[in-house]
């Protein structure tokens, strides 16, 4: 997916977040900076961690501790490196630029361990998500780029808390994302810690 | 609704349009270059094979002493240099003889395993399949480039499709143990491409040429007699 196709899309999310936030009622609005850290099969393609990592959330109460929302993450994983490559028959060695874009737009649901009123110092959360996740593997090598790209099914769990600060809450969590494989891309898993702020209304 | 409601709710269109804008200059200034800078960041050694050959039972190979330079008829290029032309052919005979095969010394007695052949690309290529090795005819019947020479046509799963720069270095392997002395019959079983190394400016393109060849070689593990 270019720069531009990808811009597009967190446009669209932000203002139908925007406007979500506006409209709604007894809904959280999340951002956050998620740096990521690829595991299993996607390490042996980019071992390197990233902190281009961002996640926007919204969500809505179906009671004080429960909410089902939707998210939108943009992840870019990039490395240079150099090696031997394994290629369709045969090798390819010479330095490399090896790129994975990852953007999920899942429709999530999590679980509070406290409720929100009266405004408690801190809030654990857990839950996950499932949907789509938009993979893109590049490989430039030389003057050959090898590409790989589609939509797939995913899943991710997470880990959280929400801390009190003087505007609203802030947070910090650990996800887990694990995208299942097809025709075209490899499974493709990472973690990511990250911190953000949330607007509760 | 109540002023002070009007005034939050313009202050969170405010906020979100604010959020939009730095997402956007975030997203747009987070790409990372390439990591293809100069002239050695292109450096790249394609090696294509057959999975299916014998390369363990190889003893004997025939290389002609001279360069093969082809050109695109439809988009002639500069001629290649052949300063570095016996240095290349001793590069790459050290490192045939070094994985364990002998070169044939009478071929008129004793037919080779394999045919070793050195090219040079002199135009733009847009494409190549490991088994694209023309049919160029044996030995002593050395065509040169001949100009209804073109490739096969390639197939890597969709995308996979390679451009070889002016200057690439060729080494080729065509097995001959089956042909009977019948060109059309000799078997392409290894292909190295080195991009764009005989158009290269560097400092030392000598040394260079020599790392290119023997990291051919080093990269093809399968290559080599058994003892």
């Amino acid at each position: 997916m270019n720069c531009g196709r990808t811009i597009s899309l967190l446009v669209i999310a932000m203002l139908l977040l925007g406007a979500s936030a506006a409209v709604g009622q007894s809904a959280l609005t999340s951002l956050s900076w998620d740096p990521s850290f690829t595991t299993g099969q996607t390490r042996d393609f980019i071992g390197k961690s990233t902190w281009r990592s961002f996640g926007m959330d919204v969500k809505g109460f179906i009671t004080p501790q429960f909410t089902m929302g939707a998210s939108f993450d943009w992840r870019l994983f990039n490395e240079v490196t150099d090696g031997i490559i394994e290629i369709e028959d045969g090798h390819a060695s010479g330095t490399q630029t090896r790129r994975l874009y990852a953007i999920p737009v899942l429709i999530t649901s999590h679980y509070y361990l406290r409720s929100f009123k009266g405004y408690p110092n801190y809030i654990p959360y857990f839950g996950g998500g499932a949907g789509a996740y938009w993979i893109e593997e590049k490989l430039e090598i030389g003057v050959y780029t090898m590409k790989q790209k589609a939509w797939n099914f995913g899943l991710c769990v997470e880990l959280g808390t929400l801390f009190q600060f003087s505007y609203g809450y802030a947070l910090l969590r650990f996800k887990y994302n694990y995208v299942f494989e097809s025709d075209d891309v490899a499974p493709v898993s990472w973690w990511s810690a990250g911190i953000g702020i949330v607007d509760t209304h | 609704m109540k002023s002070t409601d009007v005034r939050l709710t313009g202050l969170k269109a405010l906020g979100a349009l604010l959020l939009v804008s730095a997402g956007v200059a975030l997203l747009a200034s987070c790409t990372p270059e390439t990591g293809l800078k100069t002239t050695d960041d292109y450096d790249v050694v394609v090696t294509l094979y057959d999975k299916e050959a014998d390369y363990a039972s190889i003893r004997t190979y025939l290389m002609p002493d001279s360069i093969v330079h082809f050109e695109d008829p439809q988009s002639p290029g500069q001629p290649l240099s052949r300063d570095y032309d016996d240095l290349i052919l001793e590069r790459v005979e050290y490192n045939l003889q070094a994985v364990g095969y002998r070169k044939e010394t009478d071929p008129e007695e004793n037919d080779p395993d394999i045919i070793v052949m050195v090219s040079a690309t002199s135009s733009q290529w847009q494409a190549l399949n490991y088994s694209w090795l023309p049919r160029w005819g044996w030995w002593g019947q050395w065509p040169g480039a001949s100009s209804d020479w073109y490739f096969q046509s390639p197939y890597y799963g969709g995308a996979r499709v390679y451009s070889f720069s002016t200057g690439t270095l060729l080494i080729d392997i065509g097995d001959v143990r089956d042909s009977d002395g019948d060109p059309d019959d000799m078997d392409g079983i290894w292909t190295a491409a080195m991009n764009g190394v005989l158009t290269d400016e560097s400092a030392n393109p000598a040394q260079r040429l020599v790392d290119f060849i023997d990291r051919a070689f080093y990269q093809s593990p399968y290559l080599g007699a058994e003892d």
